[in-house]
């Protein structure tokens, strides 16, 4: 493992010249040209750009769901793109959580079950695991919900339940992509007030894809990407 | 008038393409069946035909039918009547003429024979008799070799031919020739004159014209008098008693009917059926004819009449083949049922997958029955294709003959293979568009889920009271040809095992739930949770388990019958070799020798006859066996035969002791035994065991016993036991003797008809079933694939190693299999257990009794090859999973 003696400001992300290519034909896409960025930690950066214009690409690589056609990622010290498929899953597991637009949660687990899947994962002793399922339900305020299933729930609601799994396994960096697109505006709004409150509350380093020009005003920090180029 | 929508000919075409390896599984399955159902047909019907020739054949002369020609009045002068031929070949043509056409159809021309009865021999001795007899075929008399002497001429002189005799005049002589046996037994030779009188003691003139040997011993002749090549000897009343048969001649036959009194002649006709010409569904309408001919009580007024057991042979063949037929319905019910739930199996599937594009196609105002009709289209297409196949493979595999599909069921299959997949369609499509009419009032939410359970209750009721009267029926009657009621209760209590394992699994699924929720390890919450959800649907449980459970039953019932087999012919041999031979004091050396041989284990001399066992209220036929009881116990114990309450009993002080089966407690007080002219009073100590295939009751005493009371029973049997037992007793045999072994027995009921079709049968359906287990695991594994590679995928988004996602799709899919395998396991094995007793198994393996079941230890392996589909699911799934793009995960479109 990387150097664990690692200062409070030092970047959490380092992006340097990331480029993603799509197809290879006479029309290739270039999703993204050369991006260079950093994300320090305990920052919620929200990457903001038209439909089309290359976040998506972005995260997926950050996380290391993808693999670039050339440049680094590196992630709390670890360089991301030099991981083999274990050492991927690994990063997943303790290092970097996501919230998917579609929610991504378990239907035949209920809420509380889905919120300690990350939990189980690392084999986290079940009174353990129990106490912080129940915080993190409390932490999104749905102590009430936490024996339904997603399919009892409401969009918002999955969400959170969403948000809460991504925060059980306390990862380093949260990687949300368009977390609200599925969601009523009011809904979202609360969503994304939660975001901002969790990175406060769990000292955790979060990337947000989105729209929406509320969560842009609750960022530290707002990149723009347009035409596979990263601006501030 | 409305005209039917029609169908829209470019997306059946579209559909046809995308779900094409299922319409063509969906095509074999059909195939498949209709080809097992079209040949079981043509199949039986040839199995039954053959085992109805074999009983014909294997009752020999039991089988024939035989007219007795009345004879003219003997009293007055007697005209001798050179005619005499030709008036009996008459005979044989009259008689085969008063045969129903059906009779006469199958049997070959007629033996004709005029007796004497047993005339005693006066010159020399007591205890010798002799009888007089002419036979001849529709070719004449057999041929013979004359060894000494010639063949028996005309007792008149030239020109006397018709001399007329007085009824005072001294006998007229009959010239006879004697078989070199018959010859040697009564001591007789080449032109002796034998002083002969009949019971009322009148006086017969035989002269012994020559000695012969058959020149075919196997002529059919020689069958309507098997004394004419072979003496008998016995004993009655303690005097031995030799009896022999003298041929007539063609010359000598007007001299035996005015030589021996009239009313000392019979004469008969005996037609033996031909068994290629008995067929199976000819039995019945011959058997009717064979009655009819016997109680026609035409005898009085034509002079002749019809004696035959053939009447007996059919109902014991005709009984056989419809026991059998009736096993076999019983894995043929189960096959066709497990066939139909693996059809409706495949077509939800193919609705499910066209869930999204029915539902689209509703809402875009498609009527119902327009969907419907679509989905006929295709489906009605894969039917035809696949019965076409099938009927068509069964068509040139087994040729036009013996075509006799049974169409009702085929048409089963053909109907609900064609319609499953429509009517499912709709239903979906209904309730795709009905989905938000669910009402929100909470009662009537209530009442729906209410209407529900009740109508789910009532399909219970049915299933089970439909198994309840199966079975019921079953115990009543028995199995029989085309009871379908008494057919399906395997099949029917197979289901009620489907029924208790899809109600009983989620209330299992809910302990296992809790534990999953209390530990700490993820794979087994995922397991369970996934098993709550997808693993206990009803269709696919219940295919397994009646797959399963008709495996196990047709897997058990024929092993069942194949150690039945092993049983009965041990039981009829006596052990692994029997000498029998003519009774002898020395065979009890023989025996020792035997046992001296290598690899004989045990070998005992035995007496086996018949006898009378009395007490002061009745009498009854017995077979009488004289043992050294000690000798005997090693060889009952040695070879697994029955030993009922052990031979150890009979050896003790006082009166002799008896072990005596079958109505021995009748016996009780005062039993004597009735043998020779022997009277022998008898203790009975417990029950003997079933010897040699007797009917009869069975009467053991000890040698030296029955020898301490006077009686001495020189051996006739010597039963030997071991590996070395056949060469052993085969070496000790002299000519004369019979040699009879286990493994001939053994190997001749194996091979009988219709024991060797039903294992035949049970195996091919084992294999068939299996094949639809693993089909039905696959498409309820299909059916559920999306959704669990839809929770695989968000698994490895968290970063669930690839090894956990594979244990997890193995256990997910592995645990209803298991507990579909386990419940047809034992509704299986239960089932044989509750039935086997009633389906008259002992009526095709030979045996008495019932043979107790056998269920191989190697059928649960057998039935857990169907697990063997779930890890290679699995691997395929778990492939499937990795290759899927995890970054399409952020996109929201899903994995894979
Ligand atoms: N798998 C792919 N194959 C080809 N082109 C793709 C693929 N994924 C994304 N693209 C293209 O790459 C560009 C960036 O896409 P994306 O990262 O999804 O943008 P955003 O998330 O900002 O909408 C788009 O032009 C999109 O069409
Ligand atoms: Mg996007």
């Amino acid at each position: 493992m990387s150097d664990t003696f690692r200062r409070p400001h030092d970047p959490m992300v380092v992006v340097r010249g990331l480029t993603r290519t799509y197809g290879t034909g006479p029309a290739p896409v270039h999703a993204l040209r050369a991006v260079d960025l950093e994300v320090r930690a305990g920052e919620l950066v929200a990457v903001v750009g038209r439909s089309g214009s290359g976040k998506t690409t972005l995260l997926n690589l950050v996380g290391g769901l993808d693999r670039p056609d050339a440049g680094t990622v590196e992630v709390d010290g670890t360089e991301v793109t030099a991981l083999d498929d274990d050492g991927r899953s690994r990063l997943r597991r303790d290092t970097v959580a996501f919230v998917f637009q579609t929610f991504g949660l378990m239907p035949a687990l209920t809420a509380a079950e889905n919120v300690g899947v990350p939990l189980r994962l690392r084999r986290t002793p079940a009174a353990a695991r129990e106490e912080r399922v129940a915080l993190l339900l409390d932490l999104v305020g749905l102590r009430d919900h936490a024996d339904q299933r997603p399919g009892e729930l409401s969009g918002g609601q999955q969400q959170r339940v969403a948000i809460a799994r991504a925060l059980a396994g306390s990862p380093r960096l949260l990687i949300a992509d368009e977390p609200t697109g599925q969601l009523d505006a009011e809904t979202g709004l609360a969503v994304m007030a939660l975001l901002r409150a969790v990175v406060e509350s769990e000292g955790v380093t979060a990337i947000v894809a989105t729209h929406d020009p509320v969560m842009m005003s609750l960022a530290d920090r707002v990149l723009t990407i347009a035409d596979g180029r990263v601006g501030e | 008038m409305r005209t039917l929508p029609r169908p829209h000919g470019p997306s059946v075409r579209g559909r046809l393409r995308t779900d094409r390896g299922l319409l063509v599984l969906t095509a074999a399955v059909v195939a498949l069946v209709t080809a097992l159902l079209a040949a079981v047909g043509p199949l039986t019907v040839r199995t039954a035909d053959r085992a109805v020739a074999a009983s014909v054949r294997d009752a020999g002369t039991r089988g024939a039918v035989v007219a007795t020609v009345a004879q003219p009045d003997s009293r007055g002068p007697r005209r001798r009547d050179p005619g005499s031929v030709e008036r009996l070949a008459g005979d044989v043509e009259s008689a085969r003429s008063r045969m129903p056409r059906v009779l006469a159809a199958a049997v070959r021309p007629g033996v004709v024979s005029l007796t004497s009865k047993p005339l005693q021999l006066t010159d020399a001795g007591p205890g010798r008799y002799l009888r007089l007899a002419y036979v001849a075929t529709a070719s004449g008399p057999p041929s013979v070799t004359w060894v000494d002497g010639e063949a028996p001429a005309s007792s008149a002189a030239p020109g006397q031919e018709a001399v007329v005799v007085d009824a005072a005049a001294p006998p007229w002589p009959v010239q006879v020739g004697l078989s070199t046996s018959a010859a040697s037994a009564l001591g007789v030779g080449a032109g002796d004159q034998l002083e002969v009188e009949d019971e009322a003691r009148r006086s017969v003139d035989v002269r012994v014209s020559g000695i012969f040997s058959p020149v075919d011993p196997d002529d059919e002749a020689w069958l309507a008098q098997p004394g004419l090549l072979s003496a008998t000897t016995g004993t009655t009343e303690g005097v031995v008693r030799t009896s022999a048969t003298a041929l007539v001649g063609d010359a000598s036959l007007p001299d035996l009917r005015i030589g021996v009194p009239s009313d000392d002649l019979s004469e008969q006709v005996s037609f033996l059926p031909v068994p290629e010409d008995v067929t199976w569904r000819g039995a019945p309408a011959l058997r009717r004819a064979v009655v009819g001919l016997q109680s026609g009580g035409q005898g009085e007024l034509t002079g002749t009449g019809f004696d035959t057991l053939l009447d007996r042979v059919l109902d014991d063949a005709l009984t056989q083949v419809a026991t059998a037929r009736g096993q076999a319905q019983l894995l043929l019910v189960g096959l066709t049922a497990t066939a139909l739930l693996v059809l409706v199996l495949g077509a939800q599937l193919l609705v499910r997958r066209r869930a999204g594009t029915l539902a689209l196609a509703r809402e875009r105002g498609a009527g119902l029955l327009g969907l419907g009709l679509e989905l006929a289209v295709e489906s009605v297409l894969v039917t035809a294709v696949g019965t076409a196949l099938g009927l068509g493979a069964v068509l040139a595999l087994l040729g036009p003959e013996g075509w006799t599909v049974a169409p009702s069921v085929v048409l089963v299959v053909v109907v609900v293979a064609g319609l499953a997949a429509p009517v499912l369609g709709a239903v979906e499509a209904a309730r795709a568009t009905g989905a938000r009419r669910v009402p929100a009032n909470r009662a009537a939410r209530r009442a729906l889920v209410q209407a529900r359970a009740t109508r789910r209750l009532l399909l219970e009721g049915l299933v089970v009271t439909a198994a309840v009267l199966s079975l019921l029926a079953l115990r009543q009657r028995g199995v029989g040809d085309g009871d379908l009621a008494v057919g399906s209760v395997s099949t029917w209590w197979a289901l009620v095992a489907a029924l208790l394992l899809v109600r009983a699994l989620p209330l299992l699924v809910r302990p296992a739930l809790r534990w999953a929720r209390r530990t700490s390890g993820l794979s087994r919450l995922v397991v369970v949770a996934r098993v709550a959800e997808a693993g206990t649907r009803a269709l696919p449980l219940t295919v397994l388990t009646v797959a399963v459970a008709q495996l196990v039953l047709g897997v058990s019932l024929a092993a069942t019958e194949r150690a039945g087999q092993e049983a009965g012919a041990r039981v009829a041999v006596g052990g692994d070799a029997r000498l029998r031979a003519s009774p002898e004091p020395s065979l009890v050396r023989t025996a020792a020798t035997v046992a001296a041989a290598p690899g004989v284990r045990t070998a005992v001399a035995a007496r086996v006859t018949d006898a009378r066992l009395s007490s002061s209220s009745q009498a009854v036929d017995v077979r009488l066996v004289v043992v050294d009881a000690a000798a005997w116990a090693r060889l009952l114990d040695d070879s697994d035969l029955p030993a009922g309450s052990g031979p150890a009993r009979l050896e003790g002080p006082g009166r002799v002791r008896a072990l005596v089966s079958g109505g021995s407690a009748a016996v009780g007080e005062g039993a004597q035994l009735r043998w020779d002219d022997a009277v022998v009073p008898l203790d009975v100590v417990g029950t003997a065991p079933q010897v040699e295939g007797s009917a009869e009751p069975v009467v053991v005493v000890d040698t030296r016993a029955l020898a301490g009371a006077g009686t001495t029973a020189p051996p006739d049997t010597v039963w030997a036991t071991g590996p070395g037992a056949v060469e052993a007793v085969r070496a000790a045999a002299e000519a004369g003797d019979d040699v009879t072994t286990y493994a001939g027995v053994l190997a001749q009921r194996r091979a009988a008809p219709l024991p060797s079709a039903l294992v035949a049968l049970a195996a091919a359906s084992a294999l068939v079933l299996l094949a639809l287990a693993a089909l039905g695991v696959v498409l309820a594994a299909t059916v559920d694939a999306p959704a669990r590679r839809v929770s695989a995928g968000r698994l490895r988004s968290l970063g669930v190693p690839d090894r956990t996602l594979l244990t997890m799709l193995t256990g997910e899919l592995l645990v209803p299999v298991l507990a579909g395998v386990v419940a047809g396991l034992v509704a299986g094995a239960t089932c044989a257990a509750a039935i086997t007793g009633h389906l008259g198994l002992e009526v095709v393996t030979g045996e008495t009794a019932p043979p107790s079941l056998v269920v191989p230890w190697w059928v649960p392996l057998a039935a857990l090859l169907v697990a063997l589909v779930v890890p290679v699911l699995a691997v395929r799934e778990a492939a499937a999973v990795r290759r899927a793009s995890l970054a399409r995960l952020l996109r929201g479109g899903g994995p894979g």
